[in-house]
């Protein structure tokens, strides 16, 4: 078979691409086509005294200008809450925030009407300390009059005050990273006969922009078509809306069709970056290494709108120890509502941050009992048949030890490796050590907590030719590929065509939670096998066959085995074709009695070599050696891409990514200043993998996508830790803090062991308390990851 | 708006154009020109989605960050972008085979800058040490892949031409 | 003239600039653009028309004479990879990007002022001079203490900088410097030094608002050099000789420290070059 399932297929649109064809969303034209541009808050936190449009109306050649009072529908929008305005009317709440809107005919225009605009305001006092935000009185009483709490989730496992003979605590802290995909937002608006708007937009995920625009523009949701257009990049941070609503508005307004392109500035302002955080966390342990207790805390500043904040602090919260067995636990966390930029989804959806905190924590535990790091997450791994601290049985392979032997059994990099600081030839004549360290990881695949996770696809069949409509958004992925490949061979087929997703087909949810092949990859299957069935049911009838001997093999239809025709052949001119969906077992909140929280795991294991100039405090990442739990090999080449990819992004956190806020003013909203690992940069990447089928899932497949990048960011960090004998709890971690030894180490105290109250629970007991909340979202399923 | 007026030969056609005195060869190109192959990334010379090719009269082709040059100031000058790059009859490049065959390529915007500038340097060093792949190729950045499959497309490519003349 | 609009000048010919250059005094000159264009994208910068250099043939290329390396403004950073002065040509090697350094200038990099730019310290331990022509004629002017504050020179109205000198070196002369990845980043610190008749010249880029050196600080590490100093002792007069800044990059005390560790180590290459150290 050729072009099937487990072979390295190559992109249906990689052709394209590679000769710079490829229509992305920010090449979207049309005759008539207007420039919409935004007008943006420089203030974090400011009531605005007075908008004039008089200057920019009158400017030659613009079309439209909109505010607040121009939205026909509802005026708030948001994943989970709906909190945030689409056009700030009164008061704005992180700088950057849309105030108004325009459309002109060509940028230039639209730029110097932009200009015209006056907007006053009244500049309040922004709160930009996550901790004062917590106690402070609301900061947007008219959505959130509880509080400033986005969630707080707060649990209990076994007896959280049982001792062994030692603890270790630190805290640490995480810098906020941007998904920084390289082609910043655009989109194009067209006004459609009968008051309708079509929508073509890079986004991950078609359905819920679909509900959010309908509702702001006040239109059922069938008269906005939500249509994909070509993604350069997501990793998350398409997954809220930004410019849709206002092109779709501006097209209204104008009657023409509007497109949207963001400035690289502007996307740093207009999405949704990882949240940054303080993590504090104790572990307690025997003296063989055997963890008796962890207690954590974490605090992630959810910037001023919610978007998926009340999710990602439940990710965070509940995976706080790590792919570990820990009878005994007291884990808490909130994200709260500050004047920074807001916060949401990225890759990885707040494990990166518990990993890294959890991963230093198992280091610091081994340095203190003087074991081999290696050695005490063995000792500790998670098995099939487990409890995880959250109460969920892992009854689905948990293969822990074995991605952790995987990984240490890999050879060491031998000869030269690129120096630290690279091009700046830095370290020549100074003392550079090399630092080896591992980490480990568990990242929930697809959505969780009761949040529906499902997918549709139509797939039909005609003289061999497959077409696979879905409404998974392809943002780079591969899942194009993987369909092809489901396809051909389930199907046989000999060509293929993925179709443009859109909203005319049933929702596939976002791409993210490393959801996509698990989602839309088996509802294709699903109706792929329907279609092979009714094919071969046809064949059966035409050749007085009995069905049940017929199957397909390669691209021929064999009866008994034997071969019978090409299913080219099988039913010349008949089109047949199928529609089904697929949706995971139902998933329960966090403390539900009734089932586990999360569809499934994903575990990976990776070990980073550096090499460190200690007195400068650069760093060279000379190889990272990964072994994942990643259920089949689909595609092994797009799996590849997948962990090159994922790594990479995690050791931008480690070492150089941060978006800096200074006072809700976002320093560096440019690739000058917030810097991601060029080719220089990227490591030595050796890939292995564990192959143990997930349950349920055709070919046992499974989600692989963040893993990569929530083990990279703790490994780097350990082995740079290696490297200098510093604490390190901080990522990025900057040259000052090695070269000037900046950061706490870990308090490590000797303690009388302690066993586990008998009495205690087994599972999880949840603590709510009047501020907990939960962000719901009423028509396209809330998000999660 | 058009402060200047000018030809611009690019891709082997030559045009008219009118633009402001600032405006950049990639907004020339793009937004005048229809010619889209060039992608906007960062606009300010970072990210390399941009580059093309440009032989001012009296110079060497050399290839440049589109955004971050005034177009009238390469007045008169040949730009050749990612659509003349194409192999014998119209197929792919052998740089381009290489991208998809070793999984360079996921979204795709930085493809072209990258196959440009890969192109130029085995243009003028068919055998590159792998530091000197990296020397060349860091003006690219890019998001999805971590470059793993870009070194190895471009070090196929390479082989390629040395069994090619070999 | 290539191009003459009223916001637009493409002169061919020096004489062409100043002319066009003194008919549009408003005008920003630029020469590839890369200084510039960013700039403008962000709005830290107004221009009111440019006069571009990039055309002008004789302002591009490098001459040598018994006793001078000569640099034209115009010449592209690319090209000056390979110069013998190896102080100019590593700062040239690691500066931007491999794409950005076919357009970017010495001249533009100069004009910028800004003291985390790259061939600045080179410069500035070269014992550079500059060649300044205006409608008056050409004169000379030392590079130390030409940038008077961070984007500003000492250039005259109507002026423009179209070459520099260096004393010839074909000795040790280097550059190295910090930043927060491997490639394409902008200078934390920076350091560049020349040998010659065992006697070293240092200069530090981003050490304060402009560029720095000190006759006290190349005492010292001329001293190192021939084994009659320490690090220590180098490192504490550079810590003296420097202001470098606090920003969200780095703190200033980081930046003492790098500068310091560099100087030791440009030094201490020196000594490998001249058969000294180990």
């Amino acid at each position: 078979m050729t072009g099937g399932i487990g072979e390295s297929v190559r992109r249906p649109d990689g052709p394209a691409k590679v000769r710079g064809e490829f229509v992305y969303a920010g090449d979207l034209t049309a005759d008539d086509v207007l420039v919409g541009v935004t007008v943006r808050s420089p203030h974090p936190h400011a009531r605005i005294t007075r908008i004039d449009t008089t200057a920019a109306r009158a400017t030659d050649g613009v079309h439209a200008v909109l505010t607040a009072d121009d939205v026909p529908g509802d005026p708030w929008f948001g994943l989970t809450m709906r909190d945030e305005p689409v056009l700030a009317g009164d008061v704005v709440r992180y700088a950057g925030e849309p105030v108004v809107a325009l459309a002109a005919v060509d940028a230039a225009t639209a730029r110097r009407a932009a200009r015209a605009v006056v907007v006053e305001y009244e500049v309040l006092p922004a709160v930009t300390d996550p901790e004062v935000a917590l106690t402070a009185p609301p900061l947007h009483p008219q959505a959130h009059p509880e509080g400033n709490v986005y969630r707080h989730v707060a649990y209990t496992c076994g007896d959280p005050d049982a001792r062994g003979v030692v603890t270790v605590e630190n805290t640490y802290r995480i810098g906020m990273q941007d998904p920084a995909f390289l082609a910043p937002e655009a989109g194009m608006a067209t006004p459609l006969p009968g008051g309708g708007v079509l929508l073509e937009v890079a986004t991950q995920w078609l359905h819920s922009d679909q509900q959010q625009v309908a509702r702001a523009l006040g239109l059922p949701p069938e008269q906005v078509e939500v249509r994909l257009a070509g993604v350069g990049g997501a990793f998350g941070g398409r997954e809220d809306v930004t410019l849709h609503t206002h092109a779709c508005l501006l097209a209204l307004a104008t009657g023409r069709p509007v497109r949207v392109e963001y400035t690289r500035e502007e996307s740093f302002l207009g999405h949704r970056q990882r949240h940054p955080g303080t993590i504090w966390l104790r572990h307690s342990a025997d003296a063989d290494g055997t963890i008796v207790a962890v207690e954590g805390r974490v605090l992630l500043d959810g910037g001023a709108y919610a978007s998926t904040s009340p999710v990602v602090i439940t990710n965070t919260v509940t995976l706080l120890q790590g792919p570990y067995r820990v009878p005994n636990g007291r884990f808490e966390g909130s994200s709260v509502r500050t004047h920074n930029p807001s916060c949401g989804a990225m890759r990885g959806f707040g494990v990166p941050q518990a990993a890294f905190a959890h991963e230093a924590q198992l280091d610091a535990l081994a340095a203190a009992l003087g074991l081999d790091p290696l050695e005490v997450r063995l000792r500790n791994a998670l098995r099939r048949g487990d409890v995880a601290t959250f109460g969920q049985t892992l009854d689905a392979p948990t293969p822990v030890r074995e991605v952790i032997e995987g990984v240490r059994d890999l050879p060491l990099p031998t000869g030269p490796a690129k120096a630290p600081g690279g091009v700046g030839r830095a370290a020549e004549g100074g003392t550079v050590r090399r630092g080896v360290g591992y980490a480990v990881t568990i990242k929930n695949l697809a959505f969780s907590e009761g949040h529906t996770d499902e997918s549709t696809a139509t797939v039909s069949l005609r003289d061999g030719h497959a077409t696979v409509h879905c409404a998974c958004a392809e943002v780079g992925q591969g899942f194009v590929t993987v369909a092809e490949q489901i396809a051909r061979t389930v199907l046989g087929a000999t060509t293929v065509t993925v179709t443009q997703p859109d909203t005319l087909i049933a929702s596939a949810g976002s791409t993210s939670a490393s959801r996509q092949t698990m989602a839309s990859g088996t509802a294709v299957h699903r109706a792929c096998e329907v279609v092979r069935d009714r094919l071969l049911a046809r064949v059966a009838r035409a050749g007085d066959l009995d069905p049940a001997t017929l199957s397909i093999a390669g691209t021929t239809v064999c009866a008994a085995g034997r071969p019978l025709t090409e299913v080219a052949d099988a039913a010349p001119g008949h089109t047949v074709r199928a529609t089904e969906h697929f949706a995971h077992p139902d998933t329960y909140p966090l403390g539900s009695t009734e089932g586990g929280m999360y569809v499934g795991f994903g575990f990976s294991a990776q070990r980073a070599v550096v090499d460190v100039d200690v007195d400068l405090g650069l760093v060279s990442v000379v190889q990272i050696a990964s072994c994942q739990d990643v259920g089949t090999v689909v595609n092994p080449t797009q799996l590849l891409g997948q962990i090159e990819g994922g790594i990479v992004q995690g050791m931008g956190l480690a070492l150089m990514e941060e978006v800096v806020v200074v006072d809700g003013l976002i320093t560096n909203p440019h690739f000058e200043g917030y810097l991601i690992p060029t080719i220089v940069d990227a490591p030595e990447v050796v890939s292995t993998y564990v192959t143990d089928p997930e349950p349920g899932m055709p070919h046992g497949w499974k989600g692989v996508g963040e893993p990569p990048l929530c083990t990279a960011v703790p490994a780097v960090a350990a082995a740079v830790r290696a490297a200098t004998g510093l604490p390190l709890p901080a990522v990025p971690i900057k040259p000052e803090h090695i070269a000037l030894g900046l950061g706490s180490t870990p308090t490590v105290t000797w303690t009388t062991p302690r066993p586990a109250a008998p009495s205690s629970p087994g599972r999880a007991v949840v603590e709510l308390d009047p501020t907990d909340r939960t962000g719901t979202w009423d028509a396209e399923g809330a998000t999660g990851a | 708006m058009a402060d200047v007026e000018f030809e611009l030969t690019v891709d082997g056609t030559t045009s008219a154009v009118e633009a402001g005195f600032s405006e950049s060869l990639l907004t020339v190109l793009r937004d005048r020109l229809g010619v889209r192959g060039p992608k906007v990334g960062c606009a300010h010379g970072r990210c390399g989605a941009c580059a093309v090719s440009v032989t001012v009269p009296g110079e060497d082709a050399h290839v440049l960050c589109a955004c971050l040059v005034p177009a009238a100031i390469v007045a008169g000058c040949a730009v050749s972008t990612i659509a003349s790059i194409n192999g014998p009859d119209g197929e792919l490049s052998d740089v381009q085979e290489a991208f998809l065959a070793e999984g360079a390529v996921q979204c795709g915007i930085c493809t072209a800058g990258f196959v440009t500038a890969a192109t130029e340097l085995l243009d003028t060093n068919p055998d590159p040490t792998r530091e000197e792949i990296e020397g060349a190729l860091y003006g690219n950045l890019c998001r999805c892949t971590g470059y793993g499959r870009i070194v190895a497309a471009v070090e196929a490519a390479a082989a390629g031409r040395r069994e090619a003349t070999s | 003239m290539l191009l003459a609009a009223p916001r637009f000048a493409l002169p061919e010919t020096l004489g062409e600039a100043i002319t066009a250059l003194a008919d549009r005094p408003d005008a920003t000159v630029v020469a590839g653009g890369t200084e510039v264009m960013p700039d403008l994208l962000w709005r830290t910068r107004r221009a009111e028309g440019f006069v571009s250099l990039r055309r002008v043939r004789e302002l591009r290329g490098v001459t040598t004479t018994d006793d001078e390396l000569v640099v034209a403004a115009g010449t592209p950073v690319a090209a000056l990879i390979h110069v013998e002065h190896r102080a100019l040509a590593a700062a040239a090697t690691s500066l931007g990007t491999p794409l950005v350094r076919t357009e970017a200038t010495i001249g533009g990099n100069v004009m910028s002022a800004l003291p985390y730019r790259n061939l600045l310290p080179a410069l500035l331990a070269a014992d550079a001079a500059l060649e300044l022509t205006g409608p008056g004629g050409t004169r000379t002017v030392p590079f130390d203490g030409f940038v008077t504050a961070p984007g500003v020179t000492a250039i005259g109205p109507g002026e423009l900088l179209t070459a520099l000198r260096l004393p010839r070196h074909r000795g040790f002369a280097d550059y190295a410097k910090v930043g927060r990845r491997n490639a394409q980043f902008v200078a934390t610190a920076s350091v560049a030094a020349v040998a010659a008749a065992g006697r070293v010249r240092l200069a530090f880029g981003n050490a304060g608002p402009t560029p720095v050196r000190s006759d006290a600080v190349d005492a010292v590490a001329t001293a190192l050099l021939d084994g009659t100093a320490t690090p220590e002792e180098l490192r504490a007069a550079v810590d003296a000789a420097v202001d470098p800044p606090t920003d969200p990059v780095a703190s200033a005390e980081y930046r003492r420290h790098a500068l310091g560790v560099l100087a030791v180590r440009l030094v201490v290459r020196a000594q490998v070059d001249a058969g000294l150290g180990s």
